[in-house]
Formats: structure tokens, C-alpha cells, sequence
């Protein structure tokens, strides 16, 4: 091999390295604005009552403001021909995101996290397709493991609205999370890490039918 | 369960499903190609190292031959990898392609004594596409991962040379692969996670190489041409009678 071609290969290796340590230096602040919602989020927890949780709901969302920006700031940091190449440095802090706008989503109406919300949330739209990638985007599979993470929370939550005597909740969680089960049953998943996410999905399913029939026995689930 | 179970977002999880499933096929695609080029790659390595020299010309008519079969596989992998797909698919298609490098960086060598260079192997890669509707990148990781596979082959080359008798080629093959050593350990190892590996595998057939080379410059020195018995003077014999043996 000989100097030129070396150095051509080395430069072209260094200007890749420079690409992905400053999307690494936007990834981290991308966390931290990831971490200031759902660490208020956890709050929901010890929420007292409707009100409480109304008030951390409304503190949370403009937070997704700075996520926004980081996410913008990582879309100009390379060619979007080789998204694929970088996806994985952002894609697990994505998922977080992704999984404090579907819990606020789910607070707030009960409902599942539309693709039309999350971009109002992001800034950015989920690709439902394989075509070549032109713009900056999240995966399917980002926005899979975000409602994945769904349940668990869940899971917690319905335990807790009973310690707080919101006994009406467990119930409606449980019906929303059987449905939501339910509808990731009909995707056909490999083995990969979003299976694997799955896969743990129906020990929270379990965990919540268990607080239902505690309620039923006790004659509290009305 | 006190819920029908109908699930949330019908339309939404079956976009989300087929979606899924044609990704899932086009990598299964993508695989079998990759596989595909990988048999067809070893078998034009197979048939370069059969090169001796007096059936140059003949050995690398027929590579040309082979090369063309490669590239039909590659046409049809082509569509696939268009634009970001190239990269969203580059761990299922770099199999194949690294095997394919290391076949263009043996001939290259054999036929003239030098490396491959990067922009040549893109070039022949798209050859199948005369009209350059569709163009398939080579990333320079690609380069360097397929390039080092060479080294094996260079070992098996050299001790094939020198057991055929012609030590000035075995020779030529430690010079040559020497240099690209020396190339491959300035490399940050970090670029990727098969690096370490592969160049540790490249010293070791160096090493072969060179302790060979060493072997024959002995033998050499203990005849002289002078004193050498008929019996080493073996006058390089049909390389292709001895290369199954590696």
C-alpha cells in the first residue's frame, strides 16, 4: 500500500471518527433532555391525585422542546445517505423519548401514542417503508421499543394508583395494555432486540391483571 | 381478562407488520446474494492460485470469466442497496463483498505485482452496470477488511512458489507483503470490531512467509548454484499439480 492511498484511507477514517464523536457529544445532550422528562415523569407515582398528575404532565411537554433541538442538531451532523451508519449512537436515547411521549400520551387520553403525535412531539416522522432514506427520521423500530417500555411503567403505576386508592386505574390500564398487547402480537419479529423487548412485555401484562383481581376479590374494582 | 383484546391501532400495527416483514425479506435477499458472491469469490481465489508461469494468460482469461459470473449476483443484490439501503443493509452485504476484494486484490497482485486500489475495486464492483443507472459505493472499511483477507492467500502463494523451486517470487510476495503490514498496523484498531482480528491473522501468514523465505535463502546459501545437487534444481514444475496441496 503505498503513502498516498495510506493517507487517503487514514484521512477519510479520520473524518468519519470526527462524525461520530460530535453526534456522541449531541447523543449526550440529547439524554440529558431525554432524563429531564422522565425523571418528572416518575413522579406520577406519588401523585396524590388527577391534579397532581395533570401538573407534571404540563411541566413535562415543553421539555420536548430542547429534545427537538438535539435531535435537529444531530440530523445536520452527516449526509442523510448514511443515516443507517449512525442510527445506533442516538437510537436507545431516542427510545426513551419516544417512551415519555407515549406515558404522557396515555395520561392524558388514554390512548395510544399516534405516528401524527409523536411528530408533533420530535419534530421528526417514523418511516413506515423501506425506500432509501432522504431526511433525518425515526425508525420503526425506535418507536416499537419506545411503547414496549410502555407496559412496565404501567405495570408500576397501576400498583401505586391502588396505594393512592385510584382504583378505577389498574382496570383501565389493564384494558389498555391487553390491547396494546394484543396489537403487538400481530407483528411477525425476528430475533433481535426489539423480540427481546417483547418478550419481557407479558410479565408486566401479568403483574397487572394481578392488581385487577386483588381489586376484584376485594370487591373495590367498580 | 376483562377486555375483548381487539387490539389498538389495527391499521397502524399492519403498515407497521408488512413494513417489517419486506425488510426482514430484503435482508434475507441480501444474504443469499451475499453468500452467493462469497462462494464464487473463493472460487476464482482457488483458480488465481492456480497461476504459475506458463499459464498466465489462460488463468486470467478464465478469471475474467468468473469475475463476470460475480457480477451477475451483484446485479441482482443491486436495487436493493440504493442510497441510505446501502448502508442499512452494509453488515448483511459485507460478507460477500469482502470475499470479492480479496479475489480483485489477489489478481491485481498477481497480474502486476501491486495493491488494489480503492477506487479500482468500486469501479469493477459496478461493472455489471454499464449504464450506471444504479452504482454501488465500496465504504474504505470494506476496503481494508477484504484487502486483508489477501494475506492469506499471499502466504499460501508464496510457499506454493517456493515449493515449485522459484524463490525470487515467494520473494517478491514477502516484499509486497511486508509494505501492506506495515500499512494495515498504522490503522486505528477501534474502526471496527473484526480489525484486531484480522490483522493479528495477517501477521501470523507473514510470519509464514517470512520464515519460508528465510528458510530458502539458507538452503540457497548452503549450495550455491554451483555446487547445487540436479536434485534442487527443480526448474519450476506445474504449479498446478502442487497448489491443491494448500
Amino acid at each position: 500500500m503505498d503513502s498516498e492511498t495510506l493517507a487517503q484511507l487514514q484521512a477519510n477514517f479520520e473524518r468519519q471518527t470526527a462524525i461520530e464523536e460530535n453526534i456522541r457529544s449531541i447523543v449526550k445532550e440529547l439524554d440529558a433532555s431525554c432524563r429531564a422528562i422522565t425523571i418528572p415523569l416518575s413522579r406520577i407515582h406519588v401523585a396524590k391525585d388527577d391534579e397532581a398528575i395533570a401538573q407534571i404532565l404540563n411541566d413535562a411537554k415543553p421539555l420536548f422542546g430542547t429534545v427537538r433541538l438535539n435531535l435537529t442538531k444531530i440530523s445536520e451532523a452527516f449526509p442523510a445517505e448514511k443515516f443507517y451508519s449512525y442510527n445506533h449512537i442516538w437510537s436507545r436515547v431516542l427510545q426513551q423519548a419516544i417512551f415519555a411521549a407515549a406515558l404522557i400520551t396515555y395520561l392524558e387520553s388514554k390512548s395510544l401514542l399516534t405516528l401524527e403525535e409523536l411528530q408533533n412531539y420530535l419534530g421528526f416522522s417514523v418511516l413506515i417503508n423501506n425506500d432509501a432514506v432522504t431526511d433525518f427520521h425515526i425508525t420503526i423500530e425506535e418507536y416499537l421499543h419506545g411503547l414496549f417500555s410502555l407496559p412496565a411503567e404501567l405495570a408500576r403505576f397501576s400498583v401505586n394508583s391502588v396505594t393512592y386508592q385510584a382504583f378505577h386505574r389498574p382496570l383501565e390500564i389493564s384494558e389498555f395494555v391487553a390491547q396494546l398487547f394484543s396489537s403487538f402480537q400481530s407483528l411477525n419479529l425476528k430475533n433481535d432486540s426489539v423480540r427481546k423487548h417483547f418478550d419481557s412485555i407479558k410479565y408486566d401484562v401479568k403483574k397487572i391483571e394481578e392488581v385487577v383481581y386483588n381489586l376484584s376479590v376485594r370487591g373495590l374494582a367498580k | 381478562m376483562t377486555t375483548k383484546a381487539v387490539g389498538l391501532a389495527p391499521e397502524l400495527f399492519t403498515r407497521i407488520r408488512d413494513s417489517m416483514d419486506a425488510h426482514q425479506d430484503c435482508r434475507e435477499r441480501i444474504n443469499k446474494l451475499s453468500r452467493d458472491i462469497t462462494q464464487q469469490s473463493k472460487k476464482l481465489i482457488f483458480h488465481l492460485l492456480r497461476v504459475s508461469p506458463t499459464n498466465r494468460a489462460a488463468i486470467f482469461q478464465e478469471a475474467e470469466r468468473k469475475h463476470a459470473d460475480i457480477l451477475r449476483a451483484v446485479a441482482q443484490i443491486a436495487p436493493e442497496l440504493q442510497g441510505s439501503n446501502r448502508w442499512r443493509y452494509g453488515s448483511t452485504f459485507t460478507g460477500g463483498l469482502q470475499e470479492y476484494i480479496e479475489a480483485l486484490a489477489l489478481w491485481v497482485f498477481l497480474a502486476e505485482q501491486r495493491l488494489i486500489t480503492l477506487a479500482e475495486v468500486e469501479s469493477r464492483l459496478n461493472e455489471f452496470s454499464k449504464a450506471q443507472i444504479v452504482h454501488i459505493p465500496v465504504g474504505p472499511i470494506d476496503y481494508v477488511l477484504g484487502v486483508s483477507d489477501v494475506a492469506g492467500e499471499l502466504m499460501r502463494y508464496a510457499i506454493n512458489s517456493l515449493a515449485c523451486g522459484n524463490a525470487d517470487e515467494a520473494n517478491a510476495v514477502g516484499v509486497f507483503f511486508q509494505q501492506l503490514y506495515s500499512a494495515f498496523v498504522e490503522f486505528n484498531p477501534r474502526l471496527h470490531p473484526q480489525m484486531t482480528k484480522k490483522v493479528q491473522v495477517m501477521r501470523d501468514s507473514l510470519l509464514k512467509v517470512e520464515n519460508a523465505c528465510y528458510q530458502s535463502q539458507l538452503q540457497v546459501s548452503e549450495f550455491p548454484a554451483s555446487r547445487r545437487p540436479p536434485v534442487l534444481d527443480l526448474d519450476q514444475p506445474s504449479a498446478e499439480a502442487r497448489s491443491d496441496e494448500f
